[in-house]
């Protein structure tokens, strides 16, 4: 691995990953969760100067222990974010630092996901939107849940036969959701009726679940789909749903996909094969002169415009997630392992 | 160092005769001289009963469980000459009975799953018979006289890729069903599988007593099969073959009481016997082909007699 | 029997098996469930055993893993990276050795790193959990230190075979409180430091034992009599001390003139008292001319006999080769009485028997950790060569069956399955087939969790897990009564008859509550459904619904047509006959004619075939009717077609 990599094993494998924002100046700390032990933990970390080399490294402020696996963790605020388990339950959590730094659980929705038989459902993807939060999982239901009350505002049951592994607010009363063949649903939460209005399928020569969703973060209608086989799909889903590009990327499946804030003309990729990818096409920018609406992300797969790099070594274990603040990249991997990435190229 | 994990207490009113964990060792199925099966759920420590199985009306030998790609199925066999196969649908229930054994059924076991919902079940009435599963019933065959007086155990060979099976009729075949028997003539006896109907391909003879359990190794590695069997005569012997045709023994030990159970690990690397000596010992063969005793776990007896630490 | 002794014995407090005798079976990769049993048969008495009314209990026995402590998970993972890493490089014609030091060096940092996080956990534990962590950082030390030798014994290329210099290094790096007492005193400054500090001298003879020579003659510089003359003296000879150095331009054998020559001049100095005026001096001085005596008068400020090896090596045989070194080590490890654990494990490393330093390592209660990877790295160095007593080489299979019981072991752990997982493939005899033993028996969880295992299963082509695994969960979700699911599972395995299966429970359920389930996913099937005739059917059905359910007046031509395509496709299932005919009835009474002759006509032979069902018995003759009259019209109306 290359010299501005820095690894730090935590005896638990990572889920999630995720930067905690701050106003105006770069993320100094950070969560992670974890997945496969009896009892998991969601840990705040910070950086911390080493006065040998002058280098930063990660440090534990405080770890909390977790009942079932984290699948998600979604900051709404400076310091409140939604985590959902492996056994259906959602919670909103506080960071407080003082007088200690510990978690104060806002809201907890135990059991949000369930199966008739009294079995728990993983609770597998959830996005917010402001204080609104959506939740999917294993038992095809879809929570519409909002900060402030511990009732859901809509629970829609059944709202797909297989279990769904992706969701993605497309605008505010919008969602799109993605199952475990490809299906991709789009919700109109306006509309009362238990049905999506418009389903549209992922890949059709393969049965490939969609695995992880990302929207531009300017351009909501541009979103990218990564697929249990590696593929990266791209609709622009002003004008339809047939995908403008669609390509093999990683040799498994997708694990997570994340736009760079500031720099939409970044993408970021990680897979179960261990690769982690940066798309980037900042010369295509300073040379847009004509494009119009055509976004770059509609052309990835003709070759020569995008630069795909590796942004480090493959990993011989899968990478599962990612996030990225200015020019520093976490990510977090099954080898019980998260990693810090300085000073990427953006 | 070995520990106990968790101890189940099975609530049975009498003797258990046999305690089989499911595919994951998730659950925890138990057979009693009370003529009932008891099924337990074991998570993260605790245990719950999920079901108390009553259809049996005397000694209930042993229990075995298929394979979960078929769903939750559980044989059971008893005193009462019957063997029930019992299935989770919503609620635990009888889904077939098998009696048609003139006496008790000691020995229950499924084929390895690459052939199908087949069991196989040998009797005191010294016959061994085999249920196959079509869709909703059950074809029985009957393997009669196999064993004169009686047969204690059946345990079925892991599916070999025909390849390195040389009596394999095609090489293209699929791999040939083959059983191995033992019984109260001291022998263990192999069975096989020809044209749909089976029969004896070997006699094996080293035990000077009953043969109380036989146990196919699990199939890893190199084409070799092994067999282990206990007896009354305090005797383990591990068979083995490298063409299932001609079998070599070795006298794994001679024990200081009857040896009752022979289990090979899932990966078929150590074999645990144990029996009427209180004793559970681990055995496994060595880089240089021997069989040494790695382990020894003695019960009821109060202190560790040699703590000097080694690993299990 | 040969090693019953060595077994451990558990005793397990239990009454009922003291009375009756007990029985055990494996539970899955590495529990062993033990219970009472006694014995009784056919030919018994049905009665109540003697033993009853008893508590029957089942006993869960398991392996403890120390690797699976938090603490030491951190060298479970990060050796992973490196041993598949070496695995990588083996396959490359170039000179490995220097790749391997550097991966050497790499476990031997991961070592040091948990050694040191140990230190740190055995601080911060409570006083219960503490003789524990104490006894892990114990073991984790012997291994570094074990391993270190290793390196330089068989991994390290050593420029002319000369091992002196690597092992004052390994010696320096695994006893530094002499060296640390040292610093100490010099860092006082004070000039007469002999009499400020008690430890004064044996600093200076800790240091002269490791041949840190320039420390000791900064010490002597310290001494309160430095300004003597046999301290002079002393200095110019420790200065003056011929060192072997590959590179120094001298071969051995003039080398060995230089220093005979000052070991000379020495011992000249020595017999003509010229260190007399201390003692200390005066004994420090015979040590470095090499007297054997000496040497042993100060194995008091000694932790191992390996510490006065290495002395005796740099006072006395400086040239020594690695065949010498069994030579040194046996006359020094048999003085000393080494008897420790680690005293046989270094011995026998240094008399170069590594069959024995193998089967030595596998009792370090490590779990298989140390002797997987050193012997993989060994291997790969090609310093592997074991003969069993048959005179059979048997390195490989013992290589393999080392890699085989660690990966085992974490494959037996909740979380730590994938990283044992990536053992097997490099393991060409047994791996992949116990990999796949293995991985089927992995509790399956969350669809994260299985997809997981199928991916490894995938990656190792190994389909049959992949379906089977599928079909497992498939099943699961059936119970679960999510048909549509277990639809899911089944395609993207791939498993056509298990969707055959799926398929039937969705017509059955709809032939007997008139219900299509999970309308979004079969709508949605596409290309899909091609891999099961009945999954075709089924897909072509709820296409017929659809189409009459819109009765838009073309719709219904749409689905007569399907009904007819369907009737005769063969691809019906017998039970569901009578549903398709009875489907037909209404669309031949239709109030615009939407069957054509030629498709009442198939309708009637097929009503012919399949019309006898019990449950369409009460329709025959309503169906017999409605097909004549349709006929009538069709013909009718076709007829004037033709005549246009």
């Amino acid at each position: 691995m290359s010299e501005n990599i820095h690894g730090t094993f935590i005896s638990e494998k990572v889920s999630k990953i995720r930067w905690k924002p701050e106003d105006f100046v770069e993320a100094k700390s950070f969560l992670t969760g974890s997945w496969d032990n009896p009892v998991n933990h969601i840990t705040y970390w910070t950086f911390d100067t080493n006065e040998e080399d002058d280098e930063s490294y990660p440090v534990i402020i405080s770890s909390h222990a977790f009942l079932g696996d984290v699948t998600e963790l979604r900051f709404i605020s400076k310091d409140l974010f939604v985590a959902s388990s492996s056994i259906g339950t959602v919670q909103l959590l506080q960071i407080q630092e003082n007088p200690y730094a510990q978690f104060k659980e806002r809201l907890s929705w135990n059991f949000l996901h369930k199966f008739p038989a009294s079995d728990y459902a993983s609770c597998t993807a959830i996005s917010t939107f402001e204080q609104d939060i959506v939740t999917v999982g294993e038992d095809g239901t879809i929570n519409l849940l909002t900060a402030n009350q511990k009732i859901p505002v809509r629970t829609i049951e059944k709202s797909d036969s297989c279990s769904m592994h992706c969701v993605d607010f497309l605008r505010h009363s919008e969602v799109l959701t993605g199952n475990l063949l490809g299906h991709m649903k789009v919700w109109d939460l306006r509309n009362n009726q238990d049905v999506p209005s418009t389903t549209f399928i992922l890949s059709a020569n393969t049965k490939t679940e969609a695995t992880s969703l990302a929207h531009h973060p300017t351009q909501r209608h541009i979103v990218v789909a990564g697929g249990g086989d590696g593929s990266l799909t791209v609709w622009d889903l002003r004008h339809n749903t047939y995908p403008v590009s669609q390509l093999n990327a990683h040799s498994s499946s997708v694990s997570e996909i994340k736009f760079h804030p500031d720099r939409p003309e970044n993408l970021f990729s990680c897979s179960s094969s261990g690769q982690l990818w940066h798309w980037n096409n900042a010369q295509n920018t300073k040379l847009k002169l004509d494009s119009g609406d055509t976004h770059w992300l509609n052309t990835i797969s003709t070759k020569g415009k995008v630069n795909v790099t590796s942004m480090c070594a493959t990993l011989h274990k899968p990478i599962n997630t990612i996030d990225v603040d200015r020019s520093t990249l976490l990510f977090g991997c099954d080898n019980e392992a998260m990693y810090v990435i300085k000073n990427i190229a953006v | 160092m070995v520990s106990v994990l968790n101890t189940v207490d099975t609530g049975h009113e009498d003797m258990i005769h046999d305690a089989e964990m499911d595919y994951y060792g998730l659950r925890l199925a138990t057979c009693s001289s009370d003529n009932s099966v008891k099924i337990f759920d074991l998570k993260n420590g605790t245990q719950t009963l999920a079901a108390d199985l009553k259809g049996h009306v005397g000694p209930v030998w042993q229990v075995a469980w298929a394979h979960p790609k078929f769903g939750n199925i559980l044989a059971s066999c008893s005193y009462d000459r019957k063997v029930i196969i019992w299935k989770e649908l919503g609620e635990w229930t009888k889904i077939y009975e098998h009696a048609s054994h003139d006496s008790s059924v000691n020995s229950v076991a499924w084929a390895p799953h690459e052939f199908g919902l087949i069991l196989a079940c040998g009797s005191s009435d010294g016959s061994i018979s085999i249920l196959s599963n079509n869709g909703d019933t059950w074809d029985a065959q009957k393997i009669p006289n196999a064993h004169t007086i009686g047969c204690n155990a059946v345990s079925w060979c892991p599916a070999i890729e025909p390849g390195y099976d040389a009596t394999a009729p095609h090489p293209r075949s699929g791999p040939v069903k083959r059983l191995a028997t033992g019984g109260c003539d001291n022998l263990v006896k192999i069975w096989r599988e020809d044209n749909e109907r089976w029969i004896e391909e070997n006699k094996l003879e080293a035990h000077s007593d009953w043969v109380r359990d036989v146990a196919w190794a699990p199939a890893v590695g190199p084409p070799r099969a092994a067999l282990a069997s206990c007896s009354q005569d305090r005797r383990v012997v591990v068979w083995t073959s490298t063409d299932c045709t001609s079998w070599t023994s070795t006298v794994l030990n001679v024990f200081e009481d009857v040896i009752w159970n022979v289990s090979w690990s899932l990966t078929g690397g150590i074999l645990a016997v144990s029996g009427g000596d209180n004793k559970v010992s681990l055995w496994r063969e060595n880089s240089e082909g021997q069989w040494a005793c790695i382990s020894e776990l003695n019960k009821g007896q109060g202190n560790l007699n040699n703590p000097e630490q080694r690993a299990l | 029997m040969a090693e019953v002794s060595n077994a451990q014995i558990i005793a397990i407090p239990d009454d009922v098996c003291r009375r009756a005798g007990l029985a055990a079976t494996w539970i899955g990769q590495n529990k062993i469930g033990v219970h009472a049993y006694k014995h009784i048969n056919a030919h018994s008495k049905d009665v109540p055993s003697s033993l009853a009314p008893c508590e029957v209990k089942v006993h869960c026995l398991r392996q403890e893993v120390i690797l699976f402590e938090p603490a030491l998970r951190k060298l479970v993972n990060e050796s992973n990276g490196v041993f598949l890493a070496i695995q990588k490089i083996k396959n490359s014609t170039e000179d490995l050795r220097p790749e391997l030091l550097k991966y050497s060096k790499h476990y031997r940092s991961i070592l040091r790193a948990c050694v040191e996080n140990l230190q740190d956990v055995v601080e911060k534990s409570t006083p219960d959990k503490k003789p524990t962590f104490e006894n892990y950082l114990t073991i984790f030390y012997n291994v570094e230190c074990v391993w270190h030798l290793t390196e330089i014994l068989y991994v390290n290329v050593v420029p002319g075979d000369v091992i002196l210099p690597q092992l004052l290094e390994w010696v320096r790096f695994h006893f530094p409180s002499r060296e640390l007492m040292a610093s100490k005193i010099l860092a006082k400054k004070s000039l007469a430091a002999d009499l400020d500090n008690v430890q004064y001298w044996e600093a200076a003879i800790g240091c002269a034992l490791h041949g840190k020579l320039d420390t000791v003659r900064s010490l002597l510089a310290m001494h309160s009599k430095a300004d003597n003359p046999a301290f002079g003296t002393a200095e110019n000879a420790i200065r003056t001390m011929p060192v072997y150095n590959v590179y120094g331009g001298y071969s051995v054998n003039e080398f060995n003139m230089r220093w005979k020559h000052w070991q000379f001049d020495l011992s000249s100095q020595i017999e003509s008292k010229t260190f007399s005026t201390d003692r200390n001096l005066e004994l420090l001085m015979r040590l470095i001319v090499g007297e054997e005596l000496v040497l042993w008068e100060f194995s008091k400020y000694t932790e191992a006999w390996y510490e006065l090896l290495a002395a005796r090596l740099f006072y006395s045989a400086p040239c020594s080769k690695q065949p010498e070194l069994a030579r040194h080590a046996n006359h020094i490890a048999e003085k000393w009485r080494a008897g420790r654990y680690l005293d046989h494990v270094i011995l026998a490393l240094m008399e170069s028997d590594l069959h024995q330093v193998i089967k030595e390592i596998q009792h370090m209660s490590d779990n298989g950790w140390f002797a997987a990877h050193l012997i993989n790295l060994l291997y790969n160095c090609g310093r592997l060569d074991i003969i069993d007593k048959h005179q059979i080489n048997v390195t490989s299979q013992l290589h393999e069956s080392l890699i085989l019981d660690y990966a085992s072991t974490l494959m037996g752990h909740h979380s730590l399955w994938q990283c044992g997982a990536s053992y097997f493939e490099h393991c060409p005899a047994q791996g992949l087939t116990r990999l796949q033993a293995l991985l089927e028996s992995i509790p399956l969880g969350s669809e994260a969790r299985v997809n997981k295992i199928i991916e490894i299963a995938r990656q190792k082509h190994m389909t049959n897990v992949v379906t089977s695994v599928s079909k497992i969960q498939g099943m699961k979700c059936i119970r679960q009564g999510r048909l549509g699911n277990a639809l899911a599972w089944a395609l993207k395995a791939q498993d056509g008859a298990f969707a055959t299966f799926i398929a039937d429970q969705f017509l059955k359920n709809y032939a007997k509550h008139g219900e299509l389930e999970c309308q979004d996913l079969l709508e949605n099937l596409g290309s899909c459904m091609l891999i099961s005739d009945r999954l075709t059917f089924l897909g072509l059905y709820r296409k017929y619904c659809e189409f009459h359910q819109t009765y838009g007046l073309g719709e219904f031509k749409d689905a007569a047509a399907l009904l007819v395509s369907l009737l005769v496709s063969n691809l019906t299932p017998k039970y569901f006959w009578s549903i398709l005919l009875t489907d037909a009835i209404p669309l031949l009474e239709a109030e615009d004619a939407v069957l054509s002759s030629k498709d009442t006509f198939e309708l009637l032979q097929t009503v012919e075939e399949h019309g006898n069902d019990p449950k369409f018995q009460d329709k025959i003759d309503l169906f017999r009717l409605a097909a004549a009259r349709n006929l009538a019209r069709a013909l009718n109306i076709e007829g004037c077609l033709g005549d246009h």
